[in-house]
């Protein structure tokens, strides 16, 4: 023990500097490891402060959220219980207004307090799925490339991650030719996969999936009772070309084992508000209720009114037909600005965000070049080319996108070299600006 | 299906909070069970969330920097430093602040990413009912060691309630992993004096993988700064590198309902719960945060005719906790006087619950129903007064040392308190 005849502050000093060195190295959870690396997403949102770039890398609109939205929180607030704790698992009137909504969309009566549960962002939502359903050693078959998210909580829930690819047949230059192998999702699936997750539309693809694909999907999954499917169907607003945004869980035999997750932050623009939500079956459902009563207690209560308000208001004005409208000129405005500069867009169906083709010669990080992030000594995964095409491109085009190989199975990671992800959901004059700096980055190196 | 089926059964088992607030609401009683304020959010807070949507830029409404939105982290750091027992501790807002949703998910994440399985947390009973939840949900093993009863003492918080030295010293072994310390305490409203710590601190320095986590979201309801300051355990010294010290907005600014919840401590700490926040929730709202980070400052400037908005507050709790000692007082619900926080632990041996009662159907009793979450149900639905059983705040094991006790919280209007007194004596008869 310390001498007591050194004063209670030098002691103290004394003792905290023996801690400190042997608290570098405190013991956590396990697989904590997986998660000390920066979060890509949040690493180059920081980049693009720094560097001053265009971000078009992590999807959130650069646009604000409509004049409905913002007058309805302000109007929540003035009812003083709106400020107060709310009903955990969802505040009674956004469940309520959920259910209004989406019943028809389902095909069903939903009862607003056992099927419908709310989170604190989409992202939450996973969390509290992957807590509640995944245990040590059980599977989780994501198709990919993925939101990393899943892999991420499926990780440090104990849980084994297989990837199941979506591959390019690459003969339209859309989403539409990425295409699941049903033959490979057969041999991929066994009585030991827990949950798969399927997203539509698909990020980063952007591939919105037909009825006859998610029905094949269905074939396959009912030959597995104890499976659950988790559709996130976070970018449900943003379906372009008339196409229709299919919901997995109305397919016949699927209401029972499906998880639909969504997001009022990517419909309503307002991603920094955290309001998520899932639909499902009770007995999938009220474990989510109870797991977010014990991790949050409950949602925030003046968003959770507001978006409530909201979902009458969109309905009401039309938003969401003027949402996808507005959402597919300016998918249009990025993918004609990035075929002009020379990276081949993969047109997306659906969602927030354009793949492109770097191959091209002056999108190659040149020889012996840096383009080390500050990450890039600890994870490989940094020193992949689209890594480092991704750091050239926000450090001296001054345009920050996403790097996909984040987003594959490590075994699965090359077709994401050439590849770069960017988000369209940003103001107009974002996007002229970003594809003006790239041809200007592109002259610069030829 | 083993997996889903034991934790999702255990995830879809109602709480005493889903038992009593539609109990409440149903019978007309005057709520003075959960503990969240009936007015608004002070003027100027409610402002700064409406100028937080409302920005002219969309910045505030997107994501936010995942640890913690930086003018919050900032604002903090700034208050922290400011608090002259802090002031020789080093604050960087960038590495020493976290925040989530709630105190409750700055808990939790606290929890998930620094325990591994079968880690032991010690919890001082009555302990809030989530810190149990959480620490098993983490795999974890919640422990447990009481607090003393002396009713034969001044009937104040910190007199009535003591610790057991040796109970405490023995409760610590080589798994525990954390302590959980809450000053201001809830239920009971004990605050941790000087001595106490210290003496924490002792066995804290004799367990080197020991860590101690402070809840102080009370920490500005105090009501005699000169015998019962607030203190914070990451203050003393050698226990920084320790400690991590949580508080939130939601009981301080009555914003219960917008989820900011922030926790300070030692780089190692912080950055370990934001590795896991980033893949939880990705960030708390940003726009609550925003808010709450202006909120800090207007609070520490003149408020009304105080020095602060924090001067204020405590003055105006310490008034609504005399109204309601004295209606409780009056029944014979004898009150403990809390030092701190806005709950009243009192003493119910004098007043009888009807048999009919303990039959009941409930959500989420333990069976058979223990005689104080009997005595709630029967405050709430007969007398019309909700009051919250101190029996979820124990172990299983220790559920009937809550048999005599009921809480009963203060941060109602004046015309809630005085209308709960008018019903306690119209039914259960002045003393």
């Amino acid at each position: 023990m310390l001498s007591k005849s050194l004063t209670s502050a030098a002691r103290g000093t004394l003792l905290m500097s023996t801690l400190a060195r042997s608290l570098s190295t405190i013991q956590t959870a396990p697989r904590m490891d997986l998660v000390s690396g920066p979060n890509v997403f949040a690493s180059f949102s920081q980049q693009a402060t720094k560097h001053g770039a265009v971000n078009l890398g992590q999807g959130f609109p650069s646009f604000a959220p409509p004049d409905f939205l913002v007058e309805a929180a302000q109007e929540a607030m003035t009812t003083p219980l709106n400020n107060q704790y709310t009903r955990p698992g969802g505040n009674p009137q956004l469940v309520q207004a959920l259910a209004d909504y989406y019943s028809p969309k389902f095909g069903r009566n939903l009862d607003a307090m056992t099927e419908i549960a709310t989170s604190t962002g989409a992202q939450e939502g996973i969390w509290l799925i992957i807590m509640a359903l995944v245990g040590e050693g059980e599977e989780v078959v994501c198709v990919e490339p993925y939101f990393d998210a899943y892999v991420k909580a499926a990780h440090l829930g104990g849980g084994t991650i297989t990837g199941l690819p979506l591959r390019s047949t690459g003969s339209t230059g859309t989403s539409a030719d990425f295409e699941l192998d049903i033959p490979e999702l057969e041999k991929t699936l066994s009585d030991k996969s827990r949950v798969l997750i399927l997203n539509t539309p698909h990020n980063p693809t952007g591939k919105v999936f037909s009825r006859d694909e998610l029905q094949a999907v269905a074939d396959v999954v009912k030959k597995y009772p104890n499976l659950i499917v988790v559709a996130d169907e976070v970018y449900e607003a943003a379906v372009f070309e008339g196409l229709t945004h299919e919901r997995f869980a109305t397919l016949d035999g699927m209401w029972e084992r499906t998880i639909s997750v969504f997001s009022a932050g990517k419909t309503f623009s307002c991603t920094g508000w955290r309001c998520g939500y899932m639909i499902g079956p009770s007995n999938l459902i009220t474990p989510l209720q109870g797991a977010q009563g014990v991790i949050a207690f409950a949602g925030v209560t003046p968003i959770e009114v507001a978006v409530a308000s909201a979902f009458k208001k969109a309905e009401e004005t039309g938003y969401f037909e003027s949402y996808a409208k507005m959402m597919e000129e300016k998918r249009d405005l990025l993918v004609n600005g990035l075929r002009d500069v020379g990276l081949e867009p993969v047109v997306p169906q659906g969602g927030y965000f354009t793949l492109c083709d770097t191959s091209a010669s002056w999108c190659d990080p040149p020889a012996g070049s840096g383009y080390s992030s500050p990450e890039h000594e600890t994870d490989p995964l940094w020193g992949r080319r689209d890594f480092r095409v991704a750091q050239m491109f926000t450090e001296d085009a001054k345009v920050t996108g996403i790097p996909p190989s984040a987003s594959y199975s490590p075994h699965n990671r090359d077709p994401a070299d050439n590849l770069l992800r960017f988000a369209h959901c940003k103001e107009d004059s974002d996007l002229t600006e970003a594809v003006r700096r790239l041809k200007e980055f592109k002259a610069s190196r030829s | 299906m083993s997996s889903l089926s034991s934790l999702s059964s255990s995830l879809s088992k109602p709480t005493v909070w889903h038992e009593f607030s539609p109990l409440a609401s149903a019978s007309g009683a005057v709520n003075l069970g959960q503990g969240f304020p009936n007015w608004d959010p002070p003027g100027f807070v409610k402002q700064a969330l409406k100028d937080a949507v409302d920005v002219p830029g969309p910045a505030v409404n997107q994501y936010c920097r995942s640890q913690c939105h930086l003018p919050l982290a900032t604002a903090l750091a700034d208050e922290y430093k400011a608090r002259p027992s802090w002031s020789h501790l080093p604050i960087d807002p960038l590495t020493n602040i976290v925040s989530s949703v709630g105190c409750t998910q700055v808990m939790y994440c606290a929890f998930r990413s620094l325990l591994s399985p079968g880690d032991e947390v010690l919890l001082l009973e009555p302990a809030f009912d989530i810190y149990a939840s959480q620490v098993k949900l983490c795999g974890g093993e919640p422990r447990f060691c009481s607090l003393t009863t002396d009713l034969s003492a001044p009937l104040t918080s910190n007199d009535v309630f003591k610790f057991d030295w040796e109970k405490l010293e023995a409760a610590i072994t080589e798994k525990t992993r954390v302590l959980v310390l809450n000053t201001p305490h809830n239920p009971t409203g004990k605050m941790f004096s000087m001595p106490e710590l210290s003496r924490i601190a002792e066995m804290v320095e004799a367990h080197p993988n020991l860590l101690v986590f402070s809840d102080e979201v009370y920490e500005h309801m105090v009501y005699d700064d000169a015998s019962s300051p607030h203190i914070s355990f990451a203050t003393l010294p050698g226990m920084w590198d320790r400690t991590l010290t949580l508080s939130s907005a939601g009981k301080t600014f009555s914003t219960t309902g917008w989820k900011v919840g922030w926790g300070v401590g030692p780089e190692h700490i912080i950055k370990k719960m934001t590795d896991l926040q980033n893949w939880v929730c990705f960030s708390a709202p940003s726009v609550t945060q925003e808010a709450i980070a202006r909120s800090l400052v207007r609070a520490r400037q003149p408020y009304l005719e105080y020095s602060s908005f924090y001067a204020w507050l405590a003055d105006d709790y310490r008034r609504k906790r005399a109204i309601l000692t004295e209606h409780l007082a009056s029944v014979g619900l004898t009150p403990i006087s809390p030092q701190g926080g806005f709950f009243i632990c009192a003493d119910s041996s004098s007043i009888t619950c009807p048999d009919s009662v303990y039959h009941e159907p409930s959500l989420s009793a333990p069976q058979p129903m223990p005689r104080d979450w009997a005595l709630a149900r029967h405050l709430t639905q007969t007398v019309k007064v909700a009051a919250i059983p101190p029996s979820p705040f124990y172990s299983p094991a220790n559920v009937a040392e809550a048999s005599h006790y009921l809480r009963f919280a203060f941060c109602k209007t004046d015309e809630e308190l005085e209308e709960a007194g008018r019903r306690l004596r119209e039914h259960l008869g002045a003393r």
